[in-house]
C-alpha cells in the first residue's frame, strides 16, 4: 500500500510540474542547464531517501503493533479459558479439590499472559503515557479476587457470582480499551 | 542490617495452596502461616537474618491463601517489621510478587 501511494504521488507530482506552467502561461526554456538537472536529481535523490525511510519506519510500527495484537488476543483466550473454569462457582455449590486447582492454574494463565502483554510493550519501547496498562492490571486483581478470595472454596452465594460475572466483563472491557490503545497509537 | 538467608519453598508446604482457613480445605493460608512462615520469620528474625520464600513450582496462588499467609504474618508483626525481613520470588507468575508486596502493606486495614 505505501509503495503504491508513493507511486500515485510520484504521477501527480509529475502531471502537476508539466500541467502547472502551462496552465499558468509560464514558458519553458528548451536547453538544458547542468546545475538545474543535478538539482532535480539531488531534490529526487532525497525524496527517495525519506520515502525509504518513513517506509520502513511505517512497516517497523505495523510489526510491533501485530506483536502487540497478538498479546492481546492471548490475553482473551486466558479470559474465555477463566470464564469457563469459574462455572462451578454458582450458588450454594462447593469446589472440589480439582476444581480449586483447575481454577488457580487457569488463573494463573490470565495474570502470565498479562505480563507477557506488559513485557511485549517494554520491548516495543511504547510509553506507558501511550497504553495505560494499571487499570488492566487493577481489573485483573479484582477478577482474581472475585474468583480465589473468600468465600473460595465456597459455597458461593448469588452475589459472589454476580461478582464474578462483572469483575469478568470489567476485564474484557480493559483489554477492548487496550486493543483501541494499540491500533491508534 | 542482615547477615544472612534463611530460605522456604511453597514447595516445602504443599503443590496447590487452598483456601483461607484450615476449616475451609488442605493447603491453607492459616496452615501455611502458622506451620512454615511464622517459625522461619522467627528464625530469620531471631538471626538477623532475611526471610527468602520461594514460591516457585506451586499450581497457581488463590489470593485468600496469600492474604492469609503473607497479610497474617505482617498483622502479627507489623507491616514493616514483614517488609524489612520478607523477600518473595515466583518467576512461575511474576504479579504473584506484586501481590505479596500489597498483601504486607494493607494488612492492617480492616477486611
Amino acid at each position: 500500500v505505501n509503495w503504491l501511494v508513493a507511486t500515485i504521488t510520484f504521477f501527480i507530482g509529475v502531471l502537476l510540474g508539466w500541467l502547472l506552467p502551462a496552465l499558468q502561461k509560464i514558458s519553458v526554456a528548451s536547453t538544458v542547464d547542468a546545475g538545474n538537472v543535478l538539482n532535480v536529481i539531488a531534490t529526487l535523490a532525497v525524496a527517495a531517501a525519506i520515502n525509504v525511510v518513513l517506509t520502513k519506519q511505517v512497516s517497523t510500527r505495523q510489526a510491533l503493533t501485530d506483536v502487540l495484537r497478538e498479546h492481546l488476543g492471548e490475553v482473551l483466550t486466558s479470559l474465555r479459558a477463566v470464564q469457563h473454569a469459574a462455572r462451578p462457582c454458582y450458588a450454594g455449590h462447593r469446589l472440589t479439590p480439582d476444581e480449586q486447582a483447575e481454577l488457580s492454574l487457569i488463573e494463573r494463565e490470565l495474570s502470565n499472559s498479562l505480563h507477557s502483554f506488559e513485557q511485549a510493550l517494554v520491548w516495543c519501547k511504547v510509553e506507558p503515557i501511550d497504553i495505560d496498562l494499571d487499570k488492566a492490571k487493577r481489573a485483573r486483581e479484582a477478577l482474581k479476587k472475585a474468583l480465589t478470595d473468600t468465600p473460595f472454596p465456597g459455597p458461593y452465594s448469588p452475589s459472589d457470582r454476580a461478582q464474578i460475572s462483572t469483575t469478568i466483563k470489567a476485564f474484557r472491557d480493559e483489554i477492548t480499551r487496550l486493543s483501541v490503545e494499540v491500533r491508534s497509537r | 542490617m542482615t547477615t544472612g538467608v534463611v530460605g522456604l519453598k511453597i514447595l516445602e508446604f504443599t503443590r496447590t495452596p487452598g483456601p483461607r482457613k484450615k476449616n475451609e480445605g488442605h493447603g491453607s493460608g492459616e496452615e501455611f502461616l502458622e506451620a512454615y512462615l511464622l517459625p522461619r520469620f522467627l528464625e530469620a528474625q531471631r538471626s538477623g537474618s532475611t526471610l527468602h520464600v520461594d514460591l516457585n513450582g506451586a499450581a497457581g496462588f488463590p489470593t485468600s491463601f496469600l492474604e492469609e499467609a503473607f497479610g497474617g504474618l505482617a498483622r502479627e508483626f507489623g507491616s514493616n517489621v514483614v517488609e524489612t525481613v520478607l523477600t518473595v520470588t515466583c518467576e512461575d507468575e511474576p504479579y504473584v510478587e506484586d501481590e505479596v508486596r500489597r498483601y504486607v502493606q494493607e494488612a492492617a486495614k480492616p477486611r
